[in-house]
Protein backbone atom coordinates (compact mmCIF):
# COMPACT_ATOMS: atom_id res chain seq x y z
CA UNK A 1 0.00 0.00 0.00
CA UNK A 2 1.38 3.81 -1.21
CA UNK A 3 1.35 6.12 1.82
CA UNK A 4 0.29 9.31 -0.18
CA UNK A 5 -1.69 7.63 -2.97
CA UNK A 6 -2.73 11.10 -4.66
CA UNK A 7 0.36 12.04 -4.83
CA UNK A 8 1.63 8.94 -6.67
CA UNK A 9 -0.87 9.47 -9.16
CA UNK A 10 -0.33 12.70 -9.99
CA UNK A 11 1.89 13.07 -13.53
CA UNK A 12 5.52 14.50 -13.26
CA UNK A 13 5.88 17.73 -15.15
CA UNK A 14 7.97 16.28 -18.00
CA UNK A 15 4.93 14.23 -18.82
CA UNK A 16 2.19 16.63 -17.88
CA UNK A 17 4.02 19.03 -20.39
CA UNK A 18 4.08 15.98 -22.78
CA UNK A 19 0.58 15.76 -22.85
CA UNK A 20 -0.09 19.13 -23.29
CA UNK A 21 1.91 19.60 -26.13
CA UNK A 22 0.63 16.49 -27.78
CA UNK A 23 -3.18 17.23 -27.36
CA UNK A 24 -3.17 20.69 -28.52
CA UNK A 25 -1.13 19.77 -31.59
CA UNK A 26 -2.98 16.59 -32.56
CA UNK A 27 -6.32 17.93 -31.59
CA UNK A 28 -7.86 16.48 -28.40
CA UNK A 29 -9.17 19.48 -27.21
CA UNK A 30 -11.46 18.00 -24.15
CA UNK A 31 -8.30 16.35 -22.62
CA UNK A 32 -6.24 19.64 -22.58
CA UNK A 33 -9.00 21.50 -21.08
CA UNK A 34 -10.03 19.36 -18.62
CA UNK A 35 -6.39 18.89 -17.65
CA UNK A 36 -5.94 22.83 -17.85
CA UNK A 37 -8.73 22.27 -15.26
CA UNK A 38 -7.49 20.61 -13.06
CA UNK A 39 -4.65 23.04 -12.44
CA UNK A 40 -6.58 25.42 -11.37
CA UNK A 41 -6.86 24.06 -7.46
CA UNK A 42 -3.14 24.77 -7.20
CA UNK A 43 -2.89 28.56 -9.12
CA UNK A 44 -5.90 30.02 -7.99
CA UNK A 45 -6.83 33.20 -9.40
CA UNK A 46 -9.34 33.82 -6.38
CA UNK A 47 -8.23 35.19 -2.94
CA UNK A 48 -11.16 32.46 -1.30
CA UNK A 49 -9.95 29.62 -3.80
CA UNK A 50 -6.05 30.42 -2.67
CA UNK A 51 -7.16 30.43 1.17
CA UNK A 52 -8.86 27.32 1.22
CA UNK A 53 -6.41 25.60 -1.73
CA UNK A 54 -5.01 22.44 -0.52
CA UNK A 55 -1.92 22.56 -2.38
CA UNK A 56 0.16 25.28 -3.96
CA UNK A 57 2.19 26.19 -7.26
CA UNK A 58 4.67 23.10 -8.46
CA UNK A 59 3.32 20.85 -5.21
CA UNK A 60 0.91 19.90 -7.55
CA UNK A 61 3.09 18.23 -9.67
CA UNK A 62 4.50 14.30 -9.18
CA UNK A 63 7.43 13.16 -7.91
CA UNK A 64 10.73 14.59 -8.34
CA UNK A 65 8.83 18.27 -7.57
CA UNK A 66 9.76 20.27 -10.65
CA UNK A 67 11.40 24.16 -10.01
CA UNK A 68 8.91 27.28 -10.08
CA UNK A 69 10.44 28.27 -12.95
CA UNK A 70 10.35 25.26 -15.50
CA UNK A 71 6.59 25.15 -14.31
CA UNK A 72 6.27 29.21 -15.21
CA UNK A 73 8.01 28.57 -18.71
CA UNK A 74 5.72 25.37 -19.48
CA UNK A 75 2.60 27.87 -18.79
CA UNK A 76 4.30 30.19 -21.28
CA UNK A 77 5.16 27.73 -23.87
CA UNK A 78 1.12 26.51 -23.48
CA UNK A 79 -0.47 29.79 -22.88
CA UNK A 80 -2.20 29.38 -19.89
CA UNK A 81 -3.39 32.24 -18.98
CA UNK A 82 -5.30 32.10 -15.62
CA UNK A 83 -1.97 30.15 -14.05
CA UNK A 84 1.08 33.00 -15.27
CA UNK A 85 0.52 35.04 -12.27
CA UNK A 86 0.55 32.73 -9.75
CA UNK A 87 3.06 30.95 -11.49
CA UNK A 88 5.51 33.76 -11.76
CA UNK A 89 4.94 34.72 -8.02
CA UNK A 90 6.36 31.07 -7.22
CA UNK A 91 9.03 31.55 -9.57
CA UNK A 92 10.20 34.86 -7.97
CA UNK A 93 9.87 34.29 -4.19
CA UNK A 94 13.43 32.38 -4.24
CA UNK A 95 14.89 36.20 -5.17
CA UNK A 96 16.53 37.71 -7.57
CA UNK A 97 19.84 35.48 -6.94
CA UNK A 98 18.22 32.38 -7.38
CA UNK A 99 17.95 34.07 -11.45
CA UNK A 100 21.84 34.67 -11.77
CA UNK A 101 23.11 33.99 -15.14
CA UNK A 102 25.60 30.39 -14.40
CA UNK A 103 23.28 29.08 -11.79
CA UNK A 104 21.47 26.26 -12.38
CA UNK A 105 17.94 25.36 -13.71
CA UNK A 106 15.80 26.40 -15.99
CA UNK A 107 16.15 30.04 -17.42
CA UNK A 108 13.28 32.18 -17.38
CA UNK A 109 12.44 34.70 -20.81
CA UNK A 110 14.33 37.78 -20.03
CA UNK A 111 11.06 39.98 -20.49
CA UNK A 112 9.02 37.97 -18.03
CA UNK A 113 12.22 37.83 -15.72
CA UNK A 114 12.58 41.49 -15.51
CA UNK A 115 9.22 42.13 -14.72
CA UNK A 116 9.15 39.30 -12.00
CA UNK A 117 12.58 41.02 -10.21
CA UNK A 118 10.97 44.15 -10.50
CA UNK A 119 7.28 43.35 -9.22
CA UNK A 120 8.83 40.91 -6.64
CA UNK A 121 10.80 44.11 -4.94
CA UNK A 122 7.82 46.49 -5.73
CA UNK A 123 5.32 44.46 -3.90
CA UNK A 124 7.72 43.85 -0.84
CA UNK A 125 8.56 47.53 -0.73
CA UNK A 126 4.75 48.43 -0.50
CA UNK A 127 4.40 45.79 2.23
CA UNK A 128 6.68 47.28 4.39
CA UNK A 129 5.70 51.06 3.48
CA UNK A 130 2.24 49.66 4.93
CA UNK A 131 3.48 47.79 7.76
CA UNK A 132 5.82 50.07 9.30
CA UNK A 133 2.81 52.70 9.29
CA UNK A 134 0.11 50.34 10.42
CA UNK A 135 2.83 48.98 13.56
CA UNK A 136 3.57 52.54 14.76
CA UNK A 137 0.36 54.56 14.26
CA UNK A 138 -1.43 51.60 16.18
CA UNK A 139 1.07 51.46 18.82
CA UNK A 140 1.56 47.87 18.89
CA UNK A 141 4.53 47.83 20.91
CA UNK A 142 2.46 49.09 23.89
CA UNK A 143 0.37 45.85 25.59
CA UNK A 144 -0.21 45.86 28.85
CA UNK A 145 0.09 42.20 29.46
CA UNK A 146 3.13 41.32 31.25
CA UNK A 147 3.36 37.35 29.72
CA UNK A 148 3.35 39.37 26.29
CA UNK A 149 6.73 39.97 24.12
CA UNK A 150 5.13 43.12 23.06
CA UNK A 151 5.04 44.60 26.72
CA UNK A 152 7.74 47.29 26.56
CA UNK A 153 5.65 50.10 28.22
CA UNK A 154 7.59 50.39 31.27
CA UNK A 155 11.22 49.48 29.21
CA UNK A 156 13.21 52.10 27.03
CA UNK A 157 12.41 53.68 24.10
CA UNK A 158 15.07 51.61 22.26
CA UNK A 159 13.17 48.38 23.01
CA UNK A 160 10.07 49.79 21.87
CA UNK A 161 11.58 50.50 18.38
CA UNK A 162 13.09 46.79 18.62
CA UNK A 163 10.04 45.33 19.31
CA UNK A 164 8.20 47.65 16.47
CA UNK A 165 10.93 46.00 14.09
CA UNK A 166 10.19 43.01 14.98
CA UNK A 167 6.40 43.18 14.17
CA UNK A 168 7.01 44.72 11.04
CA UNK A 169 9.40 42.31 10.01
CA UNK A 170 6.96 39.48 11.61
CA UNK A 171 4.94 40.84 9.38
CA UNK A 172 6.32 42.33 5.89
CA UNK A 173 9.09 38.63 5.24
CA UNK A 174 7.01 35.51 7.05
CA UNK A 175 9.30 33.55 5.48
CA UNK A 176 9.84 35.09 2.45
CA UNK A 177 6.16 34.28 1.01
CA UNK A 178 4.23 37.28 1.31
CA UNK A 179 1.14 35.73 0.70
CA UNK A 180 1.39 33.01 3.62
CA UNK A 181 -0.53 33.44 6.28
CA UNK A 182 1.61 34.15 9.55
CA UNK A 183 2.53 31.63 12.44
CA UNK A 184 3.15 33.37 15.54
CA UNK A 185 4.94 32.31 18.43
CA UNK A 186 3.43 31.58 22.15
CA UNK A 187 5.13 34.96 23.23
CA UNK A 188 2.63 36.95 22.05
CA UNK A 189 -0.65 37.63 23.83
CA UNK A 190 -4.13 36.43 22.51
CA UNK A 191 -5.02 40.03 21.65
CA UNK A 192 -1.70 41.35 19.92
CA UNK A 193 -1.23 37.92 18.58
CA UNK A 194 -5.41 38.46 16.76
CA UNK A 195 -4.52 42.21 15.91
CA UNK A 196 -1.18 40.75 14.09
CA UNK A 197 -2.87 38.09 12.58
CA UNK A 198 -5.91 40.39 11.14
CA UNK A 199 -3.34 42.68 9.61
CA UNK A 200 -1.40 40.37 8.20
CA UNK A 201 -4.66 38.77 6.69
CA UNK A 202 -5.63 42.37 5.10
CA UNK A 203 -2.01 42.86 3.39
CA UNK A 204 -1.94 39.69 1.78
CA UNK A 205 -5.34 40.31 0.38
CA UNK A 206 -6.09 43.72 0.10
CA UNK A 207 -2.10 44.83 -0.86
CA UNK A 208 0.08 41.63 -2.17
CA UNK A 209 -2.88 39.32 -3.62
CA UNK A 210 -4.93 42.57 -5.44
CA UNK A 211 -1.27 44.04 -6.74
CA UNK A 212 0.47 40.99 -7.67
CA UNK A 213 -0.48 40.52 -11.03
CA UNK A 214 0.25 43.73 -12.44
CA UNK A 215 3.43 44.35 -10.53
CA UNK A 216 4.38 41.04 -12.16
CA UNK A 217 3.46 42.58 -15.58
CA UNK A 218 0.18 41.01 -16.24
CA UNK A 219 -2.90 42.45 -16.91
CA UNK A 220 -4.94 40.65 -14.28
CA UNK A 221 -5.24 37.52 -12.83
CA UNK A 222 -6.27 35.80 -16.16
CA UNK A 223 -2.96 36.24 -17.49
CA UNK A 224 -1.72 38.66 -20.55
CA UNK B 1 -9.28 48.94 10.49
CA UNK B 2 -10.02 48.63 7.14
CA UNK B 3 -10.24 52.16 6.08
CA UNK B 4 -7.04 52.76 7.55
CA UNK B 5 -5.15 50.08 5.46
CA UNK B 6 -7.09 51.45 2.65
CA UNK B 7 -5.79 54.65 2.77
CA UNK B 8 -1.93 53.50 3.46
CA UNK B 9 -2.69 51.11 0.58
CA UNK B 10 -3.71 54.35 -1.54
CA UNK B 11 -1.49 56.72 -0.60
CA UNK B 12 1.16 54.27 -1.00
CA UNK B 13 0.40 53.89 -4.63
CA UNK B 14 -0.09 58.01 -4.64
CA UNK B 15 3.69 58.02 -3.56
CA UNK B 16 5.01 56.10 -6.35
CA UNK B 17 6.03 57.66 -9.13
CA UNK B 18 3.15 57.91 -12.11
CA UNK B 19 5.82 57.76 -14.65
CA UNK B 20 6.70 54.32 -13.22
CA UNK B 21 3.27 52.95 -13.60
CA UNK B 22 3.38 54.43 -17.30
CA UNK B 23 6.40 52.52 -18.08
CA UNK B 24 4.98 49.30 -16.44
CA UNK B 25 2.31 49.60 -18.79
CA UNK B 26 4.06 50.40 -21.99
CA UNK B 27 6.67 47.51 -21.13
CA UNK B 28 3.54 45.27 -20.98
CA UNK B 29 2.16 46.37 -24.12
CA UNK B 30 5.45 45.85 -25.57
CA UNK B 31 5.93 42.44 -24.37
CA UNK B 32 2.77 41.24 -25.72
CA UNK B 33 3.93 42.10 -28.72
CA UNK B 34 6.98 39.57 -28.39
CA UNK B 35 4.77 36.98 -26.98
CA UNK B 36 2.35 36.69 -29.60
CA UNK B 37 5.17 36.33 -32.19
CA UNK B 38 7.22 33.86 -29.89
CA UNK B 39 4.74 31.62 -28.38
CA UNK B 40 2.31 30.99 -31.78
CA UNK B 41 1.13 27.26 -31.59
CA UNK B 42 0.23 26.32 -34.84
CA UNK B 43 -3.58 25.75 -34.56
CA UNK B 44 -3.70 22.57 -37.19
CA UNK B 45 -0.54 20.30 -37.65
CA UNK B 46 0.21 20.25 -41.57
CA UNK B 47 -1.01 16.91 -43.31
CA UNK B 48 1.44 15.16 -45.85
CA UNK B 49 1.12 16.10 -49.46
CA UNK B 50 0.55 13.92 -51.99
CA UNK B 51 3.69 12.24 -53.07
CA UNK B 52 4.76 11.76 -56.60
CA UNK B 53 7.91 10.32 -57.84
CA UNK B 54 8.30 12.80 -60.06
CA UNK B 55 8.25 15.65 -57.77
CA UNK B 56 11.39 14.38 -56.45
CA UNK B 57 14.24 17.23 -56.63
CA UNK B 58 17.45 16.51 -58.99
CA UNK B 59 19.48 15.82 -55.81
CA UNK B 60 18.14 14.07 -52.35
CA UNK B 61 20.08 15.40 -49.27
CA UNK B 62 19.63 12.26 -47.13
CA UNK B 63 22.09 11.14 -44.92
CA UNK B 64 22.26 7.12 -44.25
CA UNK B 65 24.67 6.19 -41.88
CA UNK B 66 27.43 3.64 -42.52
CA UNK B 67 27.01 1.78 -40.10
CA UNK B 68 23.88 0.52 -41.72
CA UNK B 69 25.28 -1.21 -44.23
CA UNK B 70 28.09 -2.72 -42.73
CA UNK B 71 28.05 -6.06 -41.27
CA UNK B 72 25.07 -6.94 -43.42
CA UNK B 73 24.77 -9.44 -46.32
CA UNK B 74 24.97 -7.99 -49.42
CA UNK B 75 21.43 -6.25 -50.23
CA UNK B 76 20.07 -4.64 -53.45
CA UNK B 77 21.51 -1.79 -51.78
CA UNK B 78 25.00 -2.66 -50.85
CA UNK B 79 27.59 -0.88 -52.84
CA UNK B 80 31.26 -1.48 -53.69
CA UNK B 81 31.49 2.37 -53.33
CA UNK B 82 31.21 5.11 -50.56
CA UNK B 83 27.21 5.23 -51.10
CA UNK B 84 25.94 8.56 -52.32
CA UNK B 85 22.78 10.65 -51.90
CA UNK B 86 22.47 10.04 -55.75
CA UNK B 87 23.05 6.24 -55.70
CA UNK B 88 20.42 6.30 -52.73
CA UNK B 89 17.89 8.24 -55.01
CA UNK B 90 18.24 5.38 -58.26
CA UNK B 91 17.50 2.67 -55.51
CA UNK B 92 13.81 4.23 -54.71
CA UNK B 93 14.24 5.78 -51.16
CA UNK B 94 12.05 8.88 -51.34
CA UNK B 95 11.35 11.47 -48.70
CA UNK B 96 8.51 13.96 -48.33
CA UNK B 97 9.47 16.78 -46.43
CA UNK B 98 6.58 19.60 -45.15
CA UNK B 99 6.87 22.06 -41.78
CA UNK B 100 5.94 19.32 -39.71
CA UNK B 101 6.58 15.83 -41.32
CA UNK B 102 8.68 13.96 -43.58
CA UNK B 103 7.54 10.64 -45.28
CA UNK B 104 10.57 8.39 -45.53
CA UNK B 105 10.53 4.45 -47.13
CA UNK B 106 13.76 2.62 -48.49
CA UNK B 107 12.39 0.31 -50.62
CA UNK B 108 14.96 -2.35 -50.84
CA UNK B 109 16.53 -2.60 -47.62
CA UNK B 110 15.04 -5.51 -45.16
CA UNK B 111 13.74 -4.35 -41.64
CA UNK B 112 16.88 -6.86 -40.34
CA UNK B 113 18.94 -5.28 -42.65
CA UNK B 114 18.40 -1.57 -41.47
CA UNK B 115 17.92 -2.07 -37.94
CA UNK B 116 20.97 -4.81 -36.98
CA UNK B 117 23.45 -1.70 -37.73
CA UNK B 118 22.03 0.30 -34.01
CA UNK B 119 24.42 2.59 -32.69
CA UNK B 120 24.66 6.40 -32.37
CA UNK B 121 22.29 8.55 -34.95
CA UNK B 122 20.16 5.07 -35.73
CA UNK B 123 16.77 5.20 -34.56
CA UNK B 124 15.94 2.25 -32.13
CA UNK B 125 12.58 1.08 -31.03
CA UNK B 126 10.89 2.28 -28.65
CA UNK B 127 10.55 -0.24 -25.93
CA UNK B 128 7.31 -0.31 -25.20
CA UNK B 129 5.18 1.05 -27.99
CA UNK B 130 7.39 -1.34 -30.57
CA UNK B 131 4.05 -3.55 -30.89
CA UNK B 132 5.13 -6.58 -33.93
CA UNK B 133 1.72 -6.64 -35.08
CA UNK B 134 1.44 -2.73 -35.73
CA UNK B 135 0.90 -1.93 -39.23
CA UNK B 136 2.79 1.42 -39.37
CA UNK B 137 6.20 2.67 -37.94
CA UNK B 138 6.79 6.45 -36.78
CA UNK B 139 10.11 7.62 -36.20
CA UNK B 140 10.51 10.55 -33.85
CA UNK B 141 14.22 11.51 -33.18
CA UNK B 142 16.25 8.70 -32.91
CA UNK B 143 13.06 6.10 -31.96
CA UNK B 144 11.08 4.04 -33.59
CA UNK B 145 7.44 3.24 -32.91
CA UNK B 146 5.64 0.43 -34.38
CA UNK B 147 1.70 1.44 -33.80
CA UNK B 148 -1.75 0.24 -35.27
CA UNK B 149 -2.63 2.80 -38.30
CA UNK B 150 -6.95 2.38 -37.35
CA UNK B 151 -6.05 2.87 -33.55
CA UNK B 152 -4.00 6.06 -33.93
CA UNK B 153 -5.87 7.25 -36.40
CA UNK B 154 -9.54 6.66 -34.52
CA UNK B 155 -8.34 8.49 -31.77
CA UNK B 156 -7.79 11.80 -33.38
CA UNK B 157 -8.44 13.35 -36.91
CA UNK B 158 -5.04 15.43 -37.16
CA UNK B 159 -3.49 12.03 -36.87
CA UNK B 160 -6.14 10.31 -39.49
CA UNK B 161 -5.07 12.95 -42.08
CA UNK B 162 -1.21 12.29 -41.80
CA UNK B 163 -1.90 8.28 -41.75
CA UNK B 164 -4.19 8.58 -44.97
CA UNK B 165 -1.74 9.20 -47.38
CA UNK B 166 -2.36 7.14 -50.23
CA UNK B 167 1.25 6.62 -51.21
CA UNK B 168 1.98 5.43 -47.51
CA UNK B 169 0.48 1.90 -48.15
CA UNK B 170 1.54 1.77 -51.51
CA UNK B 171 5.50 1.67 -51.05
CA UNK B 172 7.12 -1.34 -49.83
CA UNK B 173 9.10 -0.36 -46.41
CA UNK B 174 11.86 -1.98 -44.18
CA UNK B 175 9.60 -3.04 -41.56
CA UNK B 176 7.09 -4.40 -44.08
CA UNK B 177 5.16 -1.03 -42.95
CA UNK B 178 4.94 2.07 -43.91
CA UNK B 179 7.89 4.50 -41.73
CA UNK B 180 6.54 7.98 -41.16
CA UNK B 181 8.88 11.02 -39.40
CA UNK B 182 7.17 13.04 -36.95
CA UNK B 183 9.54 15.86 -35.68
CA UNK B 184 7.93 15.57 -32.29
CA UNK B 185 10.20 14.21 -29.72
CA UNK B 186 10.07 10.64 -28.74
CA UNK B 187 9.24 11.60 -25.14
CA UNK B 188 5.86 13.39 -25.78
CA UNK B 189 5.20 10.81 -28.65
CA UNK B 190 5.30 7.88 -26.15
CA UNK B 191 3.01 9.73 -23.67
CA UNK B 192 0.55 10.23 -26.88
CA UNK B 193 0.85 6.94 -27.53
CA UNK B 194 0.47 5.55 -23.88
CA UNK B 195 -2.85 8.42 -24.11
CA UNK B 196 -3.88 6.33 -26.94
CA UNK B 197 -3.67 2.86 -25.93
CA UNK B 198 -4.45 3.58 -22.25
CA UNK B 199 -7.29 5.47 -21.90
CA UNK B 200 -7.63 4.79 -18.32
CA UNK B 201 -4.80 6.39 -18.34
CA UNK B 202 -4.99 10.52 -18.21
CA UNK B 203 -8.37 9.78 -15.90
CA UNK B 204 -6.17 8.17 -13.46
CA UNK B 205 -4.32 11.07 -13.55
CA UNK B 206 -7.08 13.42 -13.33
CA UNK B 207 -8.14 11.66 -10.55
CA UNK B 208 -5.24 12.42 -9.18
CA UNK B 209 -5.64 16.15 -9.39
CA UNK B 210 -8.79 15.43 -7.66
CA UNK B 211 -7.48 14.23 -4.80
CA UNK B 212 -4.47 16.04 -4.40
CA UNK B 213 -6.45 19.87 -4.82
CA UNK B 214 -9.43 19.67 -3.64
Amino acid sequence: MTRFPARNKVPELTVFASLLRMTTKYGFSDIREALVEDLKGAYPTKWEDFETAKVLGENVFGSPKPHPKAVLNLFLEQRIKFALPFAAYRAGLGGPTTHAVGKPGPVIPRPTLVYIIHGMGRIRAMLIFIVQRVAYTWDLGACPKSACILNVCKRSAKRKIEALDMISEVLQDNGGDMLSSLQLSDSFCADCAEQLKYINRECREKVVWAELPCLLGWKGWEGF
Amino acid sequence: MDQELRELHTSWLQLNDEEERNSVAEAIEDREGEEEAATEIPAEVETPVAFTPQDLPATLNITIPSPILQGTERSPVSHDVEPSPDAFANDRITTVSSPTLSISTISDLTPTEFDEGIGEGIPTRHETFYLEDGNVEIVCGQTIFRVHSTVVSFSSPNLRDMLSSPTLFNTPTPGGCPRIVFNDSAEDFAVLLKMIYTPGWVVSLQSGFCELTR
